[in-house]
């Protein structure tokens, strides 16, 4: 089954530049696909444009099955629920602790105060931070903050987490740390993942892809 | 669902508490202007303010005294009349002007209204002519409103002053409101990037704003309202300063303004304010 169809996508700056042309890709779902591209190369543009928050000036893009340049707004809140995105800028929360900005997204998705707690907790022993649980957010070091910020994506259960570089500026150690966390989440809860980065990570993601001048270019 | 609006009130225990009292505080101030504005330019302001003080014979029957003050209200000039009993005056919970010594009997206090030229040596003339009637001194003190009123400029002056002074109010309410929801940037994005819609998430903002311009009008509507209470005690000392305060029909329209421009005010600061989340969730 697909869980992205990305098909002729044309995207355009305000001056008219062609970030991308005709641009093709599929995702399986199951799948952990990397998407490796230089700065400037139109990753974060492509992801935006996954999860709807720009709109493509041409060609199509489905997501389980939905496409995402002709739903309604109320239709892509709802797609947006099940998708984890973890943005390309860190949210820095003024919650007091880990725990309570995990339960704050959650509750503010509908569940009851318990399962919340039940679940944030659940989330930061699979990602192996249940001991910064009481931590408060800001005092948090930087492998640690990457962390957080994918298990605030992942917490609620998507269906698909697209990953912004969340490695960005981390040591090798830390990128390390942080894909075996990722490796966790999509071997135990099956999730599809879309992770972009500006570097090649040997061993890790199912396939990978390098964007480069709008265009995909050959599968690693 | 999560109870946003608790949220935000959470995060306002940190940090914020200072701006959005000062918010507050200037709001009630805008209002209390704005009354202030509307009670002095009603048409209640006192007219020119000439008072008469009439002396009774001492001795005069309740009935008498009835009947006079009963003649004297009926007078096309007579704005008001106030019976007032010697005791009162001896006791000094009434202060006479210094040309009037101390009285035998009880008195009359009279307010006339916009009196023309000679009308009132023509209304003391006929008091006097009253039985019953020792003697009657003019009193000129005028009420402060109706010194505004005959100030030159001083509409203008004050109407100026109260609509930059509103517009600064909004200005400072759309930056307090502004710097609150930037404060909570992070959990904002967060619920965007969710699904949680624009609207579901600026409304615990509104809610707020509307809470602060509700509690201001609320406020100096109850505080106009023991005005009014403690001037029908204090008659002399009200109508000396805003005469329209006297009015229980004036009080209410004016308390009901503060209430509806408290709203007005809050609304505007507060979706001004929410146009930043347009950034933060586009």
């Amino acid at each position: 089954m697909i869980m992205i169809e990305v098909s002729e996508l044309s995207f355009y700056t305000d001056e008219g530049r062609a970030i991308f042309e005709g641009l093709r890709l599929r995702v399986e779902m199951g799948e952990w696909l990397i998407l490796l591209g230089p700065r400037g190369s139109g990753k974060t543009t492509l992801l935006k444009l996954l999860w709807g928050e720009l709109k493509p000036h041409r060609g199509q893009i489905l997501v389980d099955e939905r496409n995402v340049t002709r739903l309604s707004p109320a239709k892509l809140l709802q797609l947006r629920r099940n998708l984890g995105i973890v943005p390309e800028e860190p949210l820095i929360l003024s919650q007091e602790t880990v725990l309570a900005g995990l339960t704050f997204k959650l509750r503010a998705l509908g569940l009851a105060a318990g399962e919340a707690d039940r679940k944030a907790a659940e989330t930061l022993e699979l990602l192996g931070l249940a001991h910064l649980a009481s931590r408060a957010p800001r005092e948090l070091g930087p492998v640690e903050q990457a962390l957080v910020q994918i298990a605030l994506a992942v917490c609620h259960d998507p269906i698909l987490l697209l990953a912004d570089e969340p490695c960005r500026g981390l040591e090798k150690d830390g990128v390390l740390t942080v894909l075996k966390a990722l490796d966790r989440l999509h071997q135990r809860k099956r999730l599809t993942i879309l992770l972009t980065a500006e570097e090649g990570i040997p061993g890790f993601g199912t396939r990978t892809v390098l964007l480069k001048d709008g265009r995909l270019e050959g599968t690693r | 669902m999560i109870n946003l609006l608790g949220e935000v009130l959470r995060l306002l225990r940190r940090r914020g508490k200072g701006s959005l009292l000062l918010c507050w505080g200037l709001l009630f101030l805008f209002l209390g202007l704005l009354d202030f504005f509307v009670l002095t330019w009603s048409g209640l302001g006192g007219g020119e303010g000439v008072e008469l003080v009439v002396l009774l014979e001492p001795g005069l029957l309740p009935s008498q005294v009835d009947r006079l003050y009963l003649e004297i209200r009926e007078w096309e000039e007579v704005a008001r009349v106030e019976f007032i009993f010697a005791e009162e005056v001896k006791s000094e919970r009434v202060k006479l002007p210094a040309q009037v010594k101390e009285p035998q009997g009880d008195l009359f206090w009279l307010w006339l209204r916009e009196p023309g030229p000679g009308a009132v040596e023509a209304i003391q003339e006929r008091l006097a002519g009253l039985t019953g009637i020792a003697s009657v001194f003019a009193h000129g003190q005028r009420p402060l409103t109706a010194i505004l009123q005959t100030t030159p400029g001083a509409r203008w002056g004050l109407l100026a002053l109260l609509v930059g002074f509103g517009l600064f109010v909004l200005v400072y309410f759309r930056a307090t409101f502004r710097s609150l929801i930037q404060g909570w940037g992070g959990e904002l994005r967060l619920l965007h990037l969710s699904g949680v819609a624009r609207r579901t998430m600026g409304r615990p903002f509104l809610l707020l704003a509307l809470f602060l311009g509700l509690s201001a009008g609320l406020v100096l509507a109850l505080g106009l309202y023991f005005i009014y209470c403690w001037g029908l005690e204090h008659t002399e000392a009200l109508y000396r300063s805003i005469p329209a305060l006297l009015e229980p029909g004036t009080v209410l329209v004016a308390g009901l303004l503060a209430l509806g421009a408290g709203l007005l005010l809050a609304l505007l600061g507060g979706a001004w304010s929410l146009l930043v989340l347009r950034r933060i969730a586009p």
